[in-house]
């Protein structure tokens, strides 16, 4: 076994100094190998994309306002530019960091854009176009996508039954949209409440047990 | 659609520990088991396989609550693989949800990591203990049973604080001081340093006896004198705090493979308590007899579970609940020097300990920490430190030299910097 004789202490396997003072050791090693085995340093590759497109929309984001301060006729459309840029990086961000979960990001996915949409709309003149259209049509899809997603992946009730259920309480404030009279086109709202209605009328048919025992754990305090 | 899947809440004590892992602190422990022979991976498999339908609460994923985290039951098989990541690297991912424990062997050693909220040292140690006699009965034919593997199940699962937890006991609030920290460069990536030694439990015992100390407050004191040969002049008027776990099942009865632990605090002064070896174990012994007597231990269940039990803290949401439990465990980073955990005694039947070398246990911590458990008449003693410099073993394991007894010695250290050096050869890890 080796030995370090400056600490006094055995070593067993083939290190080659004393981890404790560094020195050189003396005797021979014993066949016994090391304990730990020596590991690569982490891959960072990933990280390189990801540093590469956050650099391209910083760069573009540069260049709009450059030119807008050189030709300022137009107004500042560059500020659409970077809020554009900035919108697409918070939705990306919930699809990435969520992606592990395909349901709840359907339903992320869904809430996030509805609201980016609402506050470009209220910021844009507020024409209605994301009540009457972005969120009935995202709520609805959504309905849709988390089934389907849930009958691929063939995932247990209680996996996504949480998520389904409140998307179809999103799809409930269609209706009070409408009957609020806050949208004006009224065949999407219309179609995403009678959506809702129709898969919550399911979940509580036929999965009435789970749904009841999913708000529970969720909610036990 | 199946079978509604079992839920169940955490334990008091494992609630900190989902918001307040990080890279940095990944809040996960290694058992290792290490054999007389080379591990075979299949078997392996097999024996956590069998291990794991006695333990179904190691099938748990960990999720979120609108107030709570909870374990939910999974059909997630856990793998046994060869050892290809960092000592104790995380395992709690909240955007991924998996299994909150893994099995991984190299050479000749059996690795369990276990992510704290699920179990203490204890509790896994019932886990390991079990894994590993499956695998040596089919290893070696050996037959017989563990001394302890007729807990019934729902003692198993039980949450011990829950249990103990009198409202009208007094809630102590200990005194804090801002102690000593030892500080400096950390190693790359996030690594642990662990620095195992092993010495004989009865040359240990022996001395510590003659010192009319258990084992632990002889190596408490042996920790704390060699910090303070580190300290500079200036640093010497801040006190040495060191945390000890206490496994609370051995002063409230419970099988429980849970969380069931309370903490400690060994405080010396050097100013006032003095700086001879003689003194500080003096100090330590009266402070450990203190703090381990059943009134001050069912103190600290009560001030746990006080929390834990306020409606008022119960109703905020888990999103805001989680900043305040990083930001307590952040203070409690800072509320000490260094920790020392004693694990204790394993036992395992006579028929298979022929075929076990030792066992060995080590956590993740930002701060340095000792582990201590023995097996027959090793004694593990191991240091994990995220810090390069290894000055503070070097003396403490001196002076475990330096009182006559002999100490061998395994580390990391050095595949840490082989595995730096092979991707980056121009960076000095030591200097």
């Amino acid at each position: 076994m080796l030995r370090c004789d400056r600490c006094g202490i055995d070593l067993p396997g083939n290190p080659l100094r004393c981890p404790l003072c560094q020195s050189a050791l003396s005797g021979t090693p014993d066949n016994t190998g090391n304990r730990f085995p020596v590991l690569n340093a982490l891959p960072k590759a990933s990280r390189k994309l990801l540093a590469l497109i956050a650099f391209g929309t910083v760069c573009a984001s540069v260049i709009s306002i450059v030119i807008n301060l050189i030709r300022p006729a137009g107004g500042w459309w560059s500020l659409f530019v970077i809020t554009g840029f900035a919108s697409l990086w918070i939705d990306f961000a919930v699809l990435i960091r969520k992606r592990n979960n395909l349901t709840k990001d359907v339903l992320w996915q869904a809430v996030v854009v509805s609201l980016l949409a609402y506050l470009w709309d209220r910021f844009t003149g507020f024409h209605g176009w994301s009540l009457d259209y972005v969120l009935p049509i995202l709520v609805t899809c959504a309905m849709i996508a988390i089934t389907l997603i849930a009958q691929i992946q063939k995932l247990h009730i209680q996996d996504y039954i949480l998520y389904l259920f409140m998307d179809c309480m999103l799809g409930i404030i269609s209706f009070v949209l409408i009957r609020a009279r806050i949208v004006r086109v009224i065949t999407p709202c219309a179609i995403c409440f009678g959506a809702s209605v129709i898969f919550l009328a399911a979940l509580l048919f036929f999965e009435r047990k789970a749904l009841w025992e999913e708000i529970q754990r969720r909610l036990h305090w | 659609m199946g079978q509604s899947k079992q839920w169940s809440r955490l334990d008091n004590a494992a609630k900190i520990f989902p918001p307040t892992s990080s890279k940095r602190g990944t809040k996960v422990f290694r058992f290792v088991c290490e054999l007389t022979g080379p591990v075979d991976g299949a078997v392996l498999q097999h024996a956590l396989d069998k291990t794991v339908e006695v333990f179904p609460l190691y099938r748990s994923i960990l999720k979120k609550g609108l107030f709570w985290y909870y374990f939910e039951e999974s059909s997630l098989q856990p793998e046994v693989l060869e050892e290809s990541l960092p000592v104790c690297a995380p395992i709690y991912d909240p955007d991924r949800s998996g299994l909150l424990f893994r099995v991984s062997y190299y050479g000749k050693r059996i690795n369990l990591e276990v992510f704290h909220a699920l179990a203490d040292g204890t509790g896994a140690l019932h886990f390991m203990r079990t894994m590993v006699f499956v695998y040596l009965a089919e290893m070696y034919g050996i037959t017989g049973r563990l001394p302890d593997d007729d807990i019934a199940p729902d003692q198993k699962g039980l949450d011990a604080f829950h249990k103990y937890y009198d409202k009208r006991e007094n809630t102590l609030k200990a005194k804090r001081y801002r102690p000593f920290r030892i500080r400096g460069e950390r190693l790359p990536d996030n690594r642990i340093g662990i620095i195992e030694g092993f010495l004989s439990v009865r040359a240990v015992l022996k001395k510590a006896h003659e010192h009319h100390a258990t084992l632990s407050e002889f190596l408490v004191s042996v920790l704390i004198c060699s910090i303070y040969d580190g300290m500079t002049v200036r640093e010497r008027a801040r006190p040495v705090v060191i945390t000890v776990p206490v496994d609370l099942r051995r002063f409230f009865p419970a099988q429980t493979v849970r969380n069931f632990f309370g903490l400690i605090q060994v405080t010396h002064n050097f100013c006032q308590d003095g700086q001879e070896f003689e003194q500080v174990l003096a100090h330590v012994r009266k402070s450990f007899e203190q703090q381990l007597t059943k009134e001050y231990l069912s103190g600290i269940i009560s001030r746990y579970s006080a929390m834990e039990n306020n409606p008022w803290i119960k109703a905020i949401p888990l999103v805001i609940k989680i900043p305040i439990l990083r930001l307590a465990g952040f203070c409690q980073d800072r509320g000490d020097t260094a920790a020392f955990s004693n694990v204790g005694r394993i036992a395992m039947p006579a028929e298979a300990a022929g075929t076990i070398r030792l066992f060995d246990v080590f956590l993740s911590a930002k701060r340095p920490q000792l582990c201590l458990c023995s097996f027959g008449d090793t004694l593990s003693v191991s240091v994990s430190s995220p810090l390069a410099d290894t000055g503070f073993q070097r003396r403490f394991f001196r002076s475990l030299t330096d009182l006559g007894f002999s100490v061998q010695m395994v580390s990391n250290l050095e595949q840490i910097r082989r595995g730096e050096e092979f991707h980056a050869p121009m960076r000095p890890l030591w200097n």
